[in-house]
């Protein structure tokens, strides 16, 4: 396993020994199991646990702590923000804008949304993976309630002008619910500055752990949500469900971490994935999947013609990269957002989205780099079809 | 070879053909024979080259664009032609190349990518040349 070369933290993190010495004590059977609902000294200890998480999460977004709703993760943020305003507006005759380069979790919770009678516009992003701030403006109609589109793209890392587009959003009246999943702890984010109503985050891409998110649901103006999950009322009523403490302590301590480098390790990630691009300049005929300039820095994502996308992925056993490939031919199902970007099903098929983060070490981009120009060399003086010209 | 690269579990006769295959490359001279079947479209090409030496199959060779399969079915035809006699390649059917390389359900197709390949080659040998 030593010689593993991890560049998927766009799909996961590893736990970050802080976080995870951060939590280790709420799993104490004794002293540390309170339920943080409970009027007694161990709930209050739980409880105050809680809140100052709930504080470190705020602080970086630039939120107030009492705007942060925990949810076991970003799935469930995205569900609570759509559906919930939705349901809360009503859910008939209404209208939402998005993209067709979302998380599945809000292109699912659309699409359910529409067997309930609610219509949507689904952008198609510029040829670039960005999805401009007019665009979105000349989606609207009379009766749009809610535009959702993600911050950063989990596959391009295309950084979408979420900022731009918010003032003019709230502006009209629509609620703007941002997926901020790949830009939490990785860009500045500053909801004090920018009027975006909700935003759903996940501890385990930054660093936290599994099963524990949130969704940022502003205060003022109100941004007004109908429930999902019923029962004790917890979170305001917004959320019930007893509050898993020791998760939701390792996600407050991961963003008080990220919050303490956001800025230089952003330049380090973004100074080795550029060693890593310049490096794979060797191999003729690669293209860049998103943008050159607006892209999150830890994110690179290319496809090799004539390298096939199953192969290339069978020939890195040592890479835990993302493929734009599926493995079997019955579901062979190229990436619907690399599709979406115009590229054709081989193209979108051949490429590889690799993603830099915390631990990620210049010997290791080196390495890979090596490994992915012989693995693409190796298939395509392999292939009938090559051709360097 | 680490058994352990085999990280998606192709079945050992596809997977030690696929990493290291012995008969991969281009054959030129009067005496070679080419077919290619499958297209860029399906994403499976396969080229079969043999290099005749009278009735003998002197070298075969084989490049492939595709999945692993699709490349361990063509390194397994050219090592047959080199071993089997052209008597024995009407045996060379589908069922054949799946029992020999233990290609699943859903590889089914990259064998008859094979089985198309090896007829292509046997209806040019017939052709006078």
């Amino acid at each position: 396993m030593n010689d593993m070369i991890y560049l998927d933290y766009a799909a996961t993190t590893p736990l970050d020994p802080r976080v995870r010495d951060a939590m280790l004590p709420w799993l104490d059977a004794e002293t540390h199991f309170g339920n943080p609902a409970s009027d007694h000294a161990l709930g209050r200890r739980a409880r105050a646990a809680v809140e100052q998480a709930r504080a470190q999460v705020a602080q970086l977004i630039g939120a107030g702590a009492d705007e942060i709703v925990w949810t076991s993760g970003a799935t469930e943020a995205n569900n609570l923000a759509i559906k919930g305003a939705l349901e809360f507006r009503g859910l008939k005759g209404a209208h939402v804008v998005t993209s067709r380069v979302e998380h599945k979790a809000v292109l699912d919770t659309c699409r359910y949304l529409e067997t309930q009678g609610t219509r949507v516009t689904y952008l198609t992003p510029q040829a670039d993976g960005i999805v401009g701030v007019e665009q979105v403006l000349a989606a609207l109609q009379p009766d749009t309630a809610l535009v959702s589109l993600m911050w950063v793209n989990n596959e391009t890392g295309a950084i979408n002008p979420v900022e731009a587009l918010a003032p003019r959003l709230r502006e009209r009246g629509i609620l703007f619910h941002v997926d901020a999943v790949q830009a939490v702890g990785k860009l500045p984010v500053d909801l004090a500055r920018v009027p975006i109503d909700l935003l759903s985050l996940s501890a385990h891409k930054l660093y936290g752990p599994k099963g524990i998110g949130a969704l940022f649901v502003r205060k003022r103006p109100r941004a007004r949500l109908a429930p999902q999950i019923h029962g004790g009322g917890h979170e305001q009523g917004m959320r019930s469900g007893t509050l898993a403490t020791q998760q939701i302590v390792g996600l407050g301590e991961a963003c008080r971490i990220a919050a303490g480098a956001l800025v230089e390790e952003g330049e380090r990630l973004r100074g080795l994935r550029e060693r890593l691009w310049q490096q794979l300049q060797a191999l003729p005929k690669i293209h860049l999947n998103g943008p050159a300039d607006r892209r999150a820095p830890g994110i690179l994502n290319v496809s090799f013609a004539g390298a096939e996308g199953e192969s290339l992925r069978a020939m890195l056993p040592q890479l835990m990269v993302s493929s734009g490939s599926a493995c079997s031919s019955a579901t062979r199902e190229p990436s619907y957002v690399l599709r979406a970007l115009g590229r054709d099903d081989e193209l979108a098929g051949s490429s590889l989205r690799l993603s830099l983060g915390r631990y990620t070490s210049e010997a290791q981009i080196d390495r890979a780099a090596a490994e992915i120009i012989a693995a693409v060399r190796f298939l395509r003086e392999l292939s009938p079809l090559w051709s360097e010209s | 070879m680490n058994p352990q690269d085999n990280v998606y579990a192709y079945r050992e006769p596809i997977w030690q053909r696929f990493r290291a295959p012995r008969h991969a490359g281009r054959l030129d001279g009067a005496q070679v024979l080419s077919t290619q079947a499958g297209s860029a479209a399906t994403r499976s090409v396969l080229r079969l080259q043999i290099e005749l030496d009278g009735e003998r199959v002197a070298r075969a060779r084989f490049r492939a664009y595709g999945c692993p399969t699709a490349i361990a079915v063509g390194e397994w035809l050219a090592e047959q032609l080199e071993a089997r006699p052209r008597a024995a390649w009407a045996a060379i059917d589908v069922a054949a190349i799946r029992d020999a390389l233990e290609i699943p359900d859903d590889k089914a197709h990259c064998a008859l990518l094979g089985e198309d390949v090896l007829r292509a080659l046997q209806q040019q040998m017939k052709q006078p040349s």
